[in-house]
């Protein structure tokens, strides 16, 4: 009864807290107006409101949390100082999603790592298990650990631009349209980069598969 | 040859293959869109020192610093244009002093000419 009552109560803190965040697009509006007459404060909501979606982006290219928060902070103040260049025609959140993914795609140039041709940090076991992956419908939770740390690992490798495309691309289901749109490319130079970026993957797997029978 | 080729297309296809695994594994990790606790508040920290973009400011500051190779310029035209006035100025001296009386004195002339 009393784990009952106590269950009830979390439940009625976690709806007041997504309310609390809950933003229609008037009071979205309303909000960046007032931050663009000089009420800073106001800036605080907006922030509430969209970090669980920049966060989950800075996620999807830098692994440490340390350089998550570094690339939201970031993010969050590009986007104040811009504030006076959003048209208002497009939603809020298009926009700033768009300047997430360039600040993402700054990140990585500036941090690449992917010059490490040796695969001694893959293990051997965890490539093996994406050679049969599918085939198991149930996998256990490690094997899905194993599996979501071999998928960072390799796209790891691949320069920025190619990790941005496939990402974009094969990863989040996105037209070549919408990433020209969100990352400032042309569609053909998209086109360019995705048939490069495939084929930079392939090759590092075909090197991976070849330095295992070495 | 036959052989060969078809073990190069077998290792393409097997390539293509785990490429596809690959990409339908990273499909199917879960989006982490936890944050830390008040993140809101550390940002909005930092935004206090951050000032508003002020168009007039940036323009102001690239005139400002635009003024110093302008004034540069000008004090090297400057030199340059006095001192070769001095060289020349001996040797067209008698030249300049004439095509002065003959600019000064040709509205002159003009009026005799129509009386």
């Amino acid at each position: 009864m009393l784990a009952a009552q106590h269950i009830l109560q979390l439940k009625g803190l976690c709806v007041g807290l997504i309310n609390e965040t809950k933003l229609d697009r008037s009071e979205e509006k309303t909000i960046i107006r007032r931050v663009l007459h000089g009420d800073t404060a106001a800036y605080e909501s907006l922030i509430a409101h969209y970090q669980p979606r920049v966060f989950a982006t800075a996620r999807k290219y830098a692994r440490r949390e340390s350089e998550v928060e570094d690339i939201v902070q970031e993010i969050f103040i590009k986007t104040f100082k811009k504030l006076d260049s959003y048209r208002e025609e497009a939603p809020f959140e298009h926009w700033l999603m768009k300047i997430s993914v360039r600040t993402c795609y700054d990140y990585l140039r500036k941090h690449q790592r992917n010059k490490v041709s040796s695969f001694s940090d893959i293990a051997q076991e965890d490539f093996d298990l994406l050679e049969v992956y599918g085939e198991d419908k149930h996998p256990t939770r490690e094997k899905q650990e194993a599996i979501n740390k071999l998928v960072h690992d390799l796209l790891e490798r691949l320069q920025p631009a190619a990790r941005m495309v496939i990402t974009l691309l094969d990863i989040e289901g996105k037209s070549v349209k919408e990433i020209a749109k969100i990352t400032g490319w042309s569609v053909s130079l998209v086109k360019v980069r995705a048939f490069r970026a495939r084929k930079e993957m392939r090759k590092i797997l075909e090197d991976f598969n070849q330095e295992k029978y070495l | 040859m036959h052989q060969r080729s078809t073990l190069i297309l077998n290792k393409m296809k097997k390539n293509n293959d785990i490429f596809d695994r690959l990409i339908r594994a990273a499909r199917r990790i879960p989006e982490n869109d936890q944050t830390p606790y008040s993140f809101e508040k550390r940002i909005m920290a930092q935004l206090r020192d951050v000032k508003p973009v002020d168009n007039v400011a940036i323009w102001a500051l690239g005139l400002w610093k635009a003024a110093v190779p302008c004034v540069a310029v000008m004090l090297l035209i400057t030199t340059w244009a006095t001192l070769s006035t001095t060289t020349d100025a001996n040797a067209s001296s008698d030249a300049l002093a004439s095509e002065l009386q003959h600019t000064m004195t040709q509205p002159f002339q003009a009026l005799e000419e129509s009386w």
